[in-house]
């Protein structure tokens, strides 16, 4: 019959806590990970296509020829109430 | 303007504001990975049955959460200083603007120009016309061009005050007496909202503030009106 090979009898504590911090770490940075590449990073994505893309001046005549600003009316006339 | 049911920034509208929210994600980062790290270990002692009954001077653990927090505050700090130096820098502003709080309204004056000062009143509810907004709107917004390195001053002829608009990334308090100073650079057009940040009195919450981003020829035409 094959001896069994001899169990762990002291230091149970210290070597479980050593397998559970590597398995914490691991944990860790998963969570980190889908957070910044998750989050951060599509939102940096976001802004820079906005940033990108933007024709500012375009921009500004439509909301001018839509009739938001008080300064300038549609059409690029000064506004009226100062 | 905030949303209903918003939790997080507004959309950044200036460069500072946009490096704002990419420190609070970087702070945000550092929180969750902390946050979780803890939950877990939590979870991994609470579930344990061991013990250790020779446990004394524990110099490696000692070490471990004296270092990992002293890297972790120098990884959290170094941004933060970076943006906080960046706010402070005025480069070569192309406009000032004086902002006053008073009890309750701002006044805005344009030094730079001849003639250029008002006063800036919240819209009464049932003065509102379809599509403004409850709160938020005033009669005379202030007016800046886009893409223009503003520099603005605010201060307070009464209480303390302070201007505050979110998408832009400031708030800074208006005090009597005392002049501060920061710079606003736009990059897109539009109305920009905010509202009092510092206790005033009873109308505290009814003296908004709305800015009106609209480019350099506008402005300049809108300046022209007031020296007629």
């Amino acid at each position: 019959m094959q001896a069994l090979p001899k169990p762990q009898l002291r230091g149970l504590l210290k070597s479980q806590l050593q397998r559970q911090f590597v398995y914490g770490l691991i944990f860790t940075l998963s969570i980190t990970g889908a957070w910044k590449f998750g989050v951060m990073e599509p939102k940096k994505k976001k802004y820079a296509e906005f940033y990108k893309n933007l024709d500012v001046q375009r921009d500004f005549e439509r909301m001018r020829d839509v009739g938001v600003f008080q300064s300038v009316k549609p059409g690029g006339a000064v506004g009226e109430g100062w | 303007m905030a949303h209903w049911g918003q939790l997080m920034f507004q959309d950044a509208a200036s460069p500072i504001m946009i490096q704002l929210v990419a420190l609070h994600d970087h702070a945000l980062t550092i929180m969750i990975m902390v946050v979780s790290l803890v939950l877990y270990m939590l979870y991994s002692i609470l579930t344990n049955k061991f013990t250790c009954r020779t446990l004394l001077e524990a110099q490696e653990i000692e070490t471990i959460w004296t270092v990992l927090p002293a890297t972790i505050l120098v990884v959290l700090a170094l941004p933060s200083l970076r943006l906080l130096y960046l706010m402070d820098e005025i480069s070569q502003p192309t406009l000032t603007v004086k902002t006053i709080g008073h009890q309750w309204y701002w006044s805005y004056e344009y030094s730079d120009f001849l003639n250029l000062e008002f006063d800036s009143y919240m819209l009464p509810t049932e003065e509102l016309q379809d599509g403004e907004f409850r709160l938020l709107e005033v009669d005379h917004r202030m007016v800046i061009p886009m893409q223009t390195e503003v520099r603005l001053l605010v201060t307070a002829a009464d209480v303390i005050h302070s201007w505050c608009v979110p998408s832009l990334g400031i708030k800074l308090d208006g005090i009597p007496g005392r002049l501060n100073q920061t710079t606003l650079s736009i990059n897109r057009p539009g109305i920009f909202y905010g509202q009092c940040s510092e206790m005033c009195g009873a109308n505290h919450s009814f003296m908004p503030i709305a800015l009106e981003v609209i480019d350099h020829p506008s402005f300049t035409q809108w300046v022209m009106t007031f020296s007629e």
